[in-house]
């Protein structure tokens, strides 16, 4: 708490947030527009809600973080090997917590996931499951859902377009970019996620 | 040897001379190709003829070819092929023939080489065919076969090159290519000729990807290859296919290619999957998977048709290949369903209750639709005795995406309760393992809560019969979670009747308690419950407020008597819980009254005051 004075002093670290790849069982890949815009060598985070697929595409998610030691995948259930059921992260001031979704039940039910990240204490709570992208913000608590970055099958039966999303982390202050490949272009979507001071204090003091 | 040493070095020399001499030639300003033709060329051609020296005439040509440009070797091209026939017998016109075709393969200009050919009039495929077949004719029995292969091998890199849509001439060089190798006796195909061949069948994917299928000689050829061979040539055209990102349109182009990728498909049986290097066994069935989602037809029982033949020739894949293979049948067909019917309801994207209306003639469509999703089921039963697990959850994701059909069409709901009856009947007979088991009814959960095609009584029978395989779990801090979960199927039906959920959260608490014994973190179980009692008590009146506030109470204490390791984050799971209660209860009566209750119970408790207190302290 003692040196937050100066807001100049923080670096700007971007997270890349995606998951349910389900290559090749639901899609064949990537889309060429997403491909091109992940380059490695540009993102400091990546955060994974699983259901990747193949041992191909896990490896080409392994080059897109500037260090591979900050890149977290938690287990879909479609995964079979070793990754866990949730993971953590804290970037700036966020702490960030990490899971598939399909073992909160309701899927994608708002109120359950609330639960989830009252018991990991997150200021932002990822999960996936669902394929469809959604940013909800409930008291300063952010849920995000980068969808399916392949646009693959959802159990929601509803249509699915592939997406992902980018969270630029200064401190403080989060900046939330959601990508979306709507009739064959990519567009592109900003908003604010602020973190509470207020809680700050009052839980961590 | 030292005056074959000074020989060499004369000659050399001698190249240079002559050699610079070409080039200076070359260089002459005002050198087109009309005095090239006329004067130059034959000129130098006579030369050439003249000279009989075969090392000599070789060098000659190779010179001309390099230096001039390729428009003038255009104009000339007969020209030049004609005369080769007259050289000495020991130059290697087959050296010459490439080395032109090389050069004219690359096309630097603007316009490609083709264009400007056809411009001029100058077919010059069939020139280089009238004398490369001449070749093969006089040298087939007797030349190495490596290098007859080899001299195909340039013709093809040129044709494709060249000529960008012509198939049927790459067609002809391999009819070229057969011809030669049945004029040499059968063990003369070695393993360099087997590589010549590769190469030959590779060389057509780069431009053509999928229409090599077109390619009649293309199988003959391949059979010419062992096994590994075929299956790299058969992966390298479903990569060309992948990564020209076009979709295949007719059942017909895919009946073709599943007969080119039968090797991919079967390889060699059993003996060969265990020596098979598994990057690769998984790399090959993951490009026959891409190649599913890469059949879109217009007309959805085209489609159909051809995701069958790809099942039946995946069928002869045999179990261990199935395992990679029969999940992107199954999703296809799934992703099939969803083109026959649109949802009338388009408000909230995950919104259980829609209407839909099904494209073209409904009775057609919904017969449609069984026949999709029988094959489906057949396709998951394939591998349900090898690969329980995956087929059950194949089967899950099929009770949903049937399950809007299965609302309004009477044989679609007797067929999605086949689905479920079949993903329960492996969850309690072939997943034995319990982490296996406290996975899997996660997902049964999750899934039977989103099924809106059951009348409220069978959906509540259903209910109770995944409410009962959760108590069965083997830990009891599973049962506690999976029964707590459980609670949000009895919420989810039509009418629902809080008696059911009051039920689960009570069996939940009793296990709670039970949970003591064996789990140290038995204490999060109490508080996931006490959030589950908040989220029904705001939407079911049978839930009572006294009762939140007596569990409140009891989970209080028992964070006061937890293990110092775990009492802060138990404190703060136990504070956000609270604090959310006080959040809500801004806008809410039902929050005011369970806020009400918690303060009275906390004035009566001095000592836990400040724990509710320090949110509104604080604003």
């Amino acid at each position: 708490v003692s040196t937050q004075s100066t807001w100049g002093y923080f670096i700007m670290e971007l997270v890349l947030i995606l998951g349910d790849f389900h290559i090749p069982q639901k899609s064949a890949d990537i889309p060429d527009q997403f491909k091109e815009l992940l380059k490695p060598g540009k993102i400091h985070h990546v955060l994974c809600t699983g259901n990747i697929g193949n041992a191909e595409t896990a490896a080409w998610l392994e080059t897109i973080p500037i260090d591979k030691k900050n890149l977290k995948i938690v287990k879909g259930d479609v995964d079979t090997s070793g990754t866990p059921e949730v993971d953590m992260a804290t970037i700036g001031h966020f702490k960030i917590g990490l899971i598939h979704g399909h073992q909160i039940v309701p899927w994608g039910d708002l109120e359950s996931l609330g639960t989830v990240q009252k018991e990991l204490d997150c200021d932002i709570l990822i999960s996936g499951h669902t394929h469809i992208i959604k940013a909800m913000t409930i008291d300063s608590k952010h849920f995000l859902n980068p969808g399916s970055i392949t646009g693959a099958t959802s159990i929601m039966n509803s249509e699915v377009v592939p997406s992902f999303m980018l969270l630029s982390i200064e401190g403080y202050q989060a900046n939330l970019y959601e990508y979306r490949i709507e009739g064959g272009a990519v567009h592109v979507s900003k908003c604010e996620l602020k973190k509470s001071i207020e809680q700050h204090i009052t839980y961590r003091a | 040897t030292k005056d074959k040493a000074k020989k060499e070095a004369d000659r050399h020399e001698l190249d240079m001379v002559i050699g610079e001499n070409i080039v200076r030639l070359s260089s002459l300003e005002g050198v087109d190709t009309e005095i090239y033709k006329t004067d130059i060329l034959p000129k130098l051609l006579n030369l050439i003829q003249n000279c009989k020296d075969p090392l000599s005439q070789q060098y000659l040509m190779d010179c001309i070819i390099q230096v001039f440009p390729t428009d003038f070797h255009l104009e000339t091209l007969e020209m030049i092929l004609d005369s080769m026939a007259s050289f000495h017998n020991a130059v290697d016109t087959k050296l010459i023939l490439s080395s032109i075709m090389a050069r004219l393969a690359i096309s630097t200009g603007a316009e490609t080489i083709e264009i400007i050919a056809t411009k001029k009039e100058i077919d010059m495929f069939a020139l280089f065919k009238k004398h490369i077949d001449r070749i093969l004719e006089e040298q087939g029995q007797i030349m190495d076969l490596k290098k007859l292969l080899d001299l195909l091998i340039g013709f093809l890199d040129f044709t494709t090159k060249a000529y960008t849509k012509k198939v049927e001439y790459v067609d002809a060089i391999l009819e070229s290519a057969g011809k030669t190798i049945q004029l040499q006796p059968a063990k003369s195909i070695t393993e360099e000729v087997r590589k010549c061949l590769m190469k030959l069948l590779t060389i057509p994917l780069e431009t053509f990807s999928l229409s090599v299928i077109q390619l009649s000689k293309f199988p003959s050829l391949m059979g010419y290859l062992n096994i590994e061979m075929q299956k790299i040539v058969a992966k390298q055209i479903l990569v060309a296919n992948t990564n020209s990102r076009k979709p295949i349109e007719s059942r017909s182009v895919v009946q073709q290619l599943l007969l080119f990728l039968k090797p991919l498909i079967v390889g060699e049986g059993v003996s060969e999957e265990a020596k098979a290097i598994p990057y690769d066994y998984e790399d090959n069935l993951t490009a026959l998977s891409k190649l599913l989602h890469a059949i879109v037809c217009a007309d959805p029982a085209e489609q159909f048709q051809a995701i069958v033949d790809v099942k039946e020739a995946y069928a002869m894949a045999g179990t261990k290949k199935l395992k990679y293979l029969a999940p992107p049948l199954t999703y296809c067909l799934y992703k099939l369903s969803t083109r026959m019917y649109q949802k009338e309801n388009t408000s909230e994207a995950e919104d259980k209750k829609t209407g839909i209306s099904f494209i073209g003639k409904e009775e057609e469509t919904k017969g449609f639709l069984i026949k999709i999703f029988t094959l489906a089921k057949e396709v998951t039963s394939t591998i349900s005795s090898s690969f329980p697990v995956l087929a059950m959850k194949l089967l899950l994701h099929g009770v949903l995406s049937i399950n809007e059909i299965a609302t309004v069409d009477k044989e679609a709901k007797a067929l999605a309760t086949q689905y479920l009856d079949s993903a329960l009947g492996i969850y309690c007979d072939e997943v034995v393992d319990s982490d296996a088991k406290t996975q899997a009814i996660l997902l049964i959960i999750g899934t039977v809560e989103r099924i809106t095609y059951l009348g409220t009584d069978e959906f509540i029978s259903l209910g109770q019969k995944v409410a009962s395989l959760c108590a069965k779990l083997l830990k009891k801090n599973d049962q506690c979670g999976a029964i707590l979960s459980c609670s949000h199927i009895f919420s989810a039906a039509e009418k629902p009747d809080p008696e059911f959920i009051l039920q689960c959260l009570k069996k939940s608490y009793a296990l709670c308690g039970t949970s003591k014994m064996t789990n140290q973190k038995y204490i999060v179980l109490y508080l996931h419950l006490l959030n589950k009692y908040v989220y029904f008590y705001e939407r079911f009146d049978a839930i009572k407020a006294e009762e939140i506030v007596a569990l409140r109470n009891e989970v209080k204490g028992l964070i006061d008597t937890a293990p110092p390791e775990l009492q802060t984050f138990l404190e703060i799971f136990y504070k956000e819980t609270t604090a959310a209660i006080s959040m809500k209860s801004e806008n809410n009566e039902k929050y005011k009254l369970l806020l009400c209750l918690l303060y009275t119970s906390d004035a009566a408790d001095e000592r836990s005051s400040v724990y509710l207190g320090v949110r509104r302290l604080i604003k």
